[in-house]
């Protein structure tokens, strides 16, 4: 009895022996007639994100027919949990879309491929924009991580009827001090056009995104920063951030603003523009797709203030005239299995064309250098103004401490505009260096732990 | 006791097998869903998990009670911005949401409790807000709230002439408010529906009585309704403490989506421990702050648990 329980275990072990080592062998066989199928989470970046990335990937599919691309669309809301669950679960896509200040953070954590060798075969930096390629790589670091994607950069969107009725000129808004005269001009005019009560600016409040993008360029272009040069340091209690911070919380007290606006975020406030209630916003280029779109497709080209509407870059400061510059970059995970497909795909999208086409169903601008050349950019000249704003465009350093520290910022910041609406006799200097001082404070806190 | 011991070992395994098969389902499910995540979280708080030692997970450095001291006792610690303040919003938040939901919950019950022709109708259609997933209600209340457009202002203001100017409700000291009466909203029916089937079973012979003894309406309540409903409530005031204190939804989603941060008068412990966890990627300190929460949690639950004792009791 006993003999035969050991050849039946024999026999059952050659068996399963012979049929996963048939198995290895048939599904060897089978992956290299098969199709690799890569996994790629993009943000919603267009209105149909999905259905646009994957128009723009036709060309790919012609070239590359053994490479399926699955598009997986992230709520920028549970994108940060879900990267890095992924980062480090192990259970990650292929691709992934990062936003330009995770890069760092992400790359920190030892999650992300070296990409160093393949950019330097498509001409490496002087492929990208300077300003945005400085967003590939931890500060410093010589690995590229993350490949530029699009740009997000910020300008100065403007009503060409109300400037035309008060008699003002792009040329009046470009500096600090013409802007707010303008703006005065318009609030003491009470103007009511289209049925509409215009009010002059329109800014985002605390409960958006962009809470520290709205405030950065105000900060740079007085002379202050969040960090010092080597990004050990806080610098933001000093006084050209104080001022930077000062002029535009002015435009607030001032009455430029209206402070229904401070509980509103950046979507509301494009609203409200496309509807007439601002003279001016500041905002992405996105924004100008969306005044230029068909209804059908989602935009507002039908509206009023879409025929009498133009757009200018951030007004010069005291030390100078740069703009909040975002973005997304593409990475290819460690753990990817289809390291080679992966790059094929981010190559392609990276080349001028598809940098184009997505572009045009995005809003956004190209990362890639030569995709300006496109006239899509230089046809309209007010889509022209961005491609002169991307090369005075400022990003967040790329330091890992960074996506640690903007949390504590926008907490920091957003609590100010509750001080700004509350504070019966304005908001001043003595109240946004006391401000800063507790922002300095947390951000050293935050720094020192990171050491 | 000497009958007992003759029995065979198993004898209460064997009697009540099948009782075992069909707890062991929820058992497992317990274990794996509730009991390994509380003695990981209680591991990961000893650890110091930040995003440097993130794809380390649970091999990350330990660090033994650090991550307590800079919860409880460190003041230069980025977990201690904006702790206290939280702190206070949700014993504030819990208090009054967790009151606010029986009182409401007891009223609509009394009234729903006496006969009247589409009693059932009413009572379906109070349940609807207890239909709605909290989320919704954040992104709902979120726009109801709004200063200029929302509704809540309107109605206050332009249609009741109650407030002289349109307040704000999602930024400054307001945000409290903004937060409270949506979840009063949220979850009264619950504390209605139950209570409704403690008073259906208060028999009405004891109203007869207390009236003969000349008791009015006030009293009878306070004299025969409170009290026999007590096990009852009393279980609602365990389930809304436990409830609000682990409240995030409706505040995350109000304030834009997660994106913004509530103020000093919105954020709840629950946020706080989120953005400190999620977004400052400092889990280690993000699980020490949940796990002193628990042991908070623990002991308020015993508290709660010996009046409990005394009500059945007494009952």
């Amino acid at each position: 009895m006993n003999k035969w329980i050991r050849y039946g275990i024999l026999a059952l072990s050659l068996m399963t022996f012979l049929v996963f080592s048939g198995c290895s062998k048939a599904s060897k066989e089978g992956a290299s007639s098969k199709t690799t199928e890569v996994t790629l989470w993009v943000m919603p970046n267009s209105l149909e994100p999905v259905n646009d990335l994957e128009k723009v990937l036709e060309g790919f599919h012609k070239t590359h027919p053994n490479i399926k691309i699955k598009i997986t669309s992230l709520d920028w809301g549970a994108a940060w949990v879900r990267i890095t669950t992924a980062a480090v679960s192990g259970d990650a896509p292929d691709i992934v879309q990062l936003g330009t200040t995770w890069v760092a953070a992400i790359s920190s954590m030892g999650a992300l491929s070296d990409l160093t060798t393949q950019v330097n075969k498509i001409g490496g930096a002087s492929h990208f924009l300077p300003s945005i390629w400085k967003t590939s790589s931890i500060e410093g670091s010589n690995k590229i991580t993350a490949i530029p994607w699009f740009v997000d950069a910020r300008a100065m969107y403007y009503r060409t009827d109300v400037f035309n009725k008060l008699g003002l000129t792009k040329s009046d808004i470009s500096t600090w001090a013409g802007f707010q005269a303008a703006l005065d001009k318009i609030n003491k005019a009470n103007l009511m056009i289209d049925g509409k009560k215009v009010a002059p600016l329109g800014i985002p409040g605390k409960n958006d995104w962009n809470v520290v993008h709205n405030l950065a360029p105000w900060i740079w272009n007085a002379g202050g920063d969040f960090l010092s040069a080597d990004y050990k340091k806080s610098s933001l209690n000093t006084p050209e951030t104080a001022q930077g911070l000062a002029y535009y919380i002015s435009l607030v007290t001032k009455g430029y603003v209206t402070r229904a606006c401070l509980e509103k975020n950046t979507a509301q406030i494009e609203n409200d523009f496309n509807n007439g209630t601002f003279a001016v916003i500041f905002d992405g280029s996105n924004e100008l797709r969306g005044l230029t779109t068909s209804p059908e497709q989602g935009g507002a080209e039908d509206t009023y203030v879409a025929k009498r509407f133009d757009i200018a870059p951030y007004p010069q400061g005291p030390k100078g005239k740069s703009t909040f510059m975002g973005g997304s970059n593409l990475a290819i995970f460690k753990g990817s299995k289809n390291k080679e497909a992966a790059w094929e795909v981010i190559k392609y999208l990276t080349s001028k064309e598809p940098q184009v086409e997505y572009c045009k169903r995005s809003g956004f601008m190209p990362s890639v250098v030569e995709a300006f050349d496109d006239p899509y950019f230089s046809e309209d000249s007010r889509r022209a103004i961005y491609k002169e704003a991307v090369k005075d465009g400022r990003a967040y350093p790329s330091v890992p401490s960074w996506g640690l520290i903007e949390p504590i910022l926008a907490r920091r910041f957003g609590i100010m505009w509750d001080y700004v609406l509350e504070a019966k006799d304005g908001f001043g200097l003595t109240e946004i260096n006391k401000l800063l001082g507790l922002a300095d404070k947390e951000v050293v806190s935050i720094l020192e732990k990171n050491k | 006791m000497a009958i007992a011991n003759q029995r065979p070992r198993n004898y209460y395994y064997k009697k009540y097998r099948i009782a075992y098969a069909f707890i062991a389902p929820t058992l497992i499910g317990m274990i794996v869903m509730h009991f390994i995540p509380i003695l990981q979280g209680i591991y990961m708080s000893f650890l110091s998990l930040n995003n440097y030692t993130l794809s380390q997970y649970l091999g990350a450095p330990m660090v033994w009670f650090q991550n307590y001291y800079d919860v409880l006792l460190n003041p230069s610690s980025p977990i201690r911005i904006g702790l206290l303040q939280s702190v206070r919003n949700t014993i504030i938040y819990t208090v009054l949401v967790t009151t606010g939901q029986i009182g409401l919950g007891m009223i609509v019950a009394l009234m729903l409790n006496l006969e009247f022709p589409g009693r059932s109708f009413v009572r379906t259609l109070f349940l609807f807000s207890w239909i709605v997933p909290t989320y919704v209600t954040g992104i709902l209340w979120g726009f109801m709230w709004q200063q200029s457009i929302g509704i809540i202002n309107i109605i206050l203001v332009d249609w009741l002439h109650l407030l002289p100017t349109k307040p704000f409700w999602l930024v400054g000291p307001n945000t409290i408010w903004a937060i409270i009466v949506p979840t009063i909203w949220r979850y009264w029916p619950m504390s209605m529906i139950m209570l409704l089937a403690g008073l259906q079973n208060i028999s009405a012979e004891l109203y007869d009585a207390v009236k003969i003894d000349g008791a009015n309406r006030w009293t009878s309540f306070w004299k025969i309704t409170w009290p026999l409903l007590r096990p009852v409530w009393m279980i609602q005031v365990l389930f809304g403490m436990i409830y609000n204190v682990y409240s995030f939804n409706i505040v995350i989603m109000m304030f834009g989506n997660g994106a913004g941060f509530p103020g000093e008068w919105g954020d709840l412990m629950m946020t706080n421990i989120f953005r400190n966890s999620f977004m400052r990627w400092d889990f280690g300190v993000g699980a020490a702050t949940s796990v002193i929460l628990l042991m908070f949690m623990i002991m308020a639950v015993n508290i709660w648990f010996r009046f409990y004792k005394k009500a059945e009791e007494s009952v």
